[in-house]
């Protein structure tokens, strides 16, 4: 081997002024890596951001248009976040339902009718909307039903374009069309169109069979070319980039008390598990013990590191929960049942004990290299020079581990910061922890406000993010005495 | 020294306590299920379900899946990287090492957000849970990888090969994926041992697998779920054992993993 490479290396020198420059072939190279990185870009890089974009997005709100009986015909911005538009353009329907993909930005290059100061609208207020690839239709209803008294099929009036941030020139200056998706003609006495907030409309007119009810807010100028078949009041409220979230977030004390225990817990089993972890990887490694003892510690540190989820849950339920079996131990020797006693596992506390299982193993593997790289000399120079074993401790050993231990106690930190699947299965919603809420927003159980959720998850993130930050920082320093 | 021993060995005794004690009344919860003795009737009952059978091969077919996928992945791009771009080796490293920063919750949380709903509506085929797995399990593949490629020089290999007059497939799959046996392996059980008992994505993106099954029969069951927490221990313990055993000797070293 090292013959052959002495070869190719006194070959290669002779070959040197003829080689290449390696900087044309790097200019393409990295497109070998192109599979990767699209898969992180789609997979990793692409919901994180958008994580951190719908954070900062705000809620836009819900039109409802009800009929003369109450019934919802149809509806605008279920989802409360506007799916298509912005300043000064149109949001159009493009048939269906009241989901994202229905809607869509005005797209012709031309708009219908102009503003208050002249700009072409663009939008098509009163006219069929730029995609007409789709023309919506009321869904149909069920042979034979009976209807009530001034009751109509969904979607027989749709709300079929919105400028929910107005026009060029003014972005109060708002308008809504409905359309008459019937082959008759309806009377609008009795409907309504509301935002249950303060747009509060009384419709009033006839919409024409398959023809448009073109609505302005304040007066008739939003679209000064084009007469409104009716003007409203209220405004239709944006969303768009704002703080909101992360200040309802620190407002609302329950989201603050999870993180409150994901972080207790968190430092808890940090320091615990990385002082008993530490103390562990010491005796075995420094404490004179077997060699048979370390190896065997070390290869079953890796796999109890792995024991961690459902399992471990269930493990320490039988263990220590109701019917454990330290419970019935105690139950039997002592005669006391210790859950009547007010203890239970089942809570920070307990979860810590079992989160310990996977954190001190952990601390094992990270700290044996670094304490295999304290030096004999070190400690043998120390006790030459009339150093005691405290002041070895204190004044060289402690200093050079130092930047190991902090790292391996905040990657602890972050490793139990992150866990879901072991608390579920432990606590299910009894402990009230951030992962346990984000996977509650998931199913759908929690927090019906999406940039909340969001801005929720967000804050885990910033959390992992300075763990690892400071992780790699300490492992810099630890590396300088790795040699 | 001799009184530093002594207090070596009570540590170890309380580490081991701790490590065994959990694992012993797991065992013997599991045996209690016929009345007045010890027996294997909750074993019985978990392996006659079959629901057991069908969630144990759905997770078996996702860790297959996730095994092919992150080694298509994961080797080529790293054996790239170290013949021709080892300037982006950060680069590489720093995605490899994402999902300790971004957690497996916040991640499908995120992926549903983005793949709930057209133009990308993946969340109706298994390419998401996949693609979740894949980015799980991409730390561990990528270490033991790259902890392999260090060790062969990658360089000549390559270049013997195309002088016989090797193409890329065949320097890939005839050269380089054999030199990697060891590496590869330890990566393919760390896997394995990640996906299969994993919980958190499957129940989130609502695919059957073993971790929700687990759940489930812990709703409803009581000395079952202790059952399959032995059977899932002696999994793990089984595939680590063998990334040890294949590993003797290769560099590399001990690895964590697991689903918190």
């Amino acid at each position: 081997m090292s013959a052959s490479r002495s070869r190719t290396e006194r070959l290669g020198k002779g070959d040197a002024p003829r080689a290449r420059p390696p900087v044309r072939a790097l200019s393409w190279a990295w497109l070998g890596l192109l599979p990767f990185f699209l898969f992180a870009l789609a997979f990793l890089i692409l919901p994180s951001a958008s994580i951190v974009f719908k954070s900062f997005q705000g809620l836009a709100e819900t039109v409802f248009l009800k009929d003369p009986s109450r019934d919802v015909v149809d509806s605008a911005g279920l989802s409360r976040q506007w799916a298509a538009g912005g300043r000064g353009v149109s949001m159009e329907r493009r048939g269906g339902n009241d989901a994202a993909v229905n809607w869509g930005a005005f797209a012709g290059s031309g708009g219908v009718g102009h503003d208050a100061e002249g700009n072409p609208i663009a939008g098509t207020p009163g006219e069929a909307n730029s995609i007409a690839s789709v023309t919506p239709q009321a869904s149909p209803t069920p042979d034979g039903q009976p209807r009530r008294e001034g009751s109509y099929p969904p979607r027989s009036v749709l709300i079929n374009e919105l400028a929910w941030s107005g026009t060029e020139a003014s972005a109060a200056a708002e308008w809504i069309e409905l359309f008459n998706t019937t082959t008759a003609d309806i009377d609008l006495a009795g409907w309504t169109l509301s935002d249950g907030n303060d747009i509060q409309i009384d419709l009033a007119g006839t919409i024409p069979a398959g023809g448009y009810f073109l609505l302005e807010r304040g007066d008739d100028t939003p679209i000064a070319d084009i007469p409104a078949d009716q003007i409203y009041s209220g405004a239709l409220r944006d969303g768009g980039l704002t703080l909101d979230n992360f200040t309802e977030l620190l407002s609302r004390r329950d989201l603050m008390r999870s993180y409150q225990a994901s972080i207790s817990i968190s430092l808890i089993t940090a320091l615990g598990g990385g002082l008993f972890g530490f103390l562990l990887a010491y005796a075995v490694i420094l404490g004179g013990l077997p060699k048979g003892v370390r190896t065997f510690m070390v290869t079953f540190s890796g796999v109890a590191s792995n024991f961690a989820g459902v399992p471990l849950a269930f493990a320490f339920m039988s263990t220590l929960g109701q019917m454990g079996l330290i419970t019935r131990a105690i139950n039997s020797l002592l005669d006391t049942n210790i859950y009547m006693a007010g203890f239970s596992i089942y809570n920070i506390w307990g979860l810590s004990i079992v989160y310990m299982y996977f954190q001190f193993p952990l601390m094992v593997l990270v700290m044996a290299p670094a304490l295999d790289g304290l030096r004999r000399e070190w400690r043998e120079a120390a006790e030459n020079l009339g150093g005691t074993a405290w002041q070895y401790w204190r004044h060289v050993a402690l200093p050079i581990l130092m930047p190991s231990l902090l790292g391996a106690m905040i990657l602890l930190f972050g490793n139990s910061f992150g866990a879901y699947a072991t608390a579920y299965a432990f606590a299910g919603s009894r402990i009230n922890l951030v992962t346990i809420v984000i996977g509650g927003q998931i199913t759908g159980e929690a927090l019906f406000n999406p940039g909340l959720g969001n801005a929720l998850a967000l804050g885990m993130v910033v959390v992992m993010a300075v763990c690892m930050a400071g992780y790699a920082a300490t492992q810099r320093r630890a590396a300088r005495w790795m040699r | 020294m001799k009184r530093a021993n002594v207090w070596s060995w009570v540590i170890v005794f309380i580490g081991l306590v701790y490590f065994f004690l959990p694992l012993v009344a797991t065992f013997l919860f599991s045996m209690r299920a016929e009345l007045g003795h010890l027996g294997f009737s909750a074993y019985r009952y978990v392996f006659s379900d079959p629901g057991f059978a069908s969630n144990f091969g759905y997770s078996l077919r996702w860790a297959v899946l996730t095994i092919i996928a992150s080694l298509l992945l994961v080797v080529p791009t790293v054996y790239w990287v170290h013949l021709r771009v080892p300037h982006l080796r950060p680069v590489v490293e720093f995605l490899s090492l994402f999902p300790f920063v971004v957690p497996a919750v916040v991640l499908a949380f995120g992926l549903i957000k983005t793949y709930c709903c057209p133009p990308f509506a993946l969340k109706v085929s298994p390419a998401l849970l996949i693609a979740a797995y894949v980015i799980l399990s991409l730390p561990y593949m990528f270490r033991s990888v790259d902890a392999g490629l260090r060790a062969i020089d990658v360089r000549t290999l390559t270049e013997a090969a195309q002088s016989l007059g090797a193409g890329w497939i065949t320097v890939l799959f005839r050269v380089i994926f054999p030199n990697l046996r060891v590496a590869i392996l330890s990566g393919v059980f760390l896997t394995f041992a990640i996906v299969i008992g994993e919980f958190t994505f499957a129940s989130l993106f609502a695919w059957p697998a073993f971790g929700p099954y687990m759940v489930l029969m812990g709703q409803s069951r009581a000395y079952e779920p202790a059952a399959l927490s032995v059977v899932s221990f002696i999994l793990t313990w089984a595939s680590i054992g063998v990334i040890q055993w294949v590993g003797r000797g290769a560099p590399g070293g001990a690895q964590v993993a697991g689903v918190r």
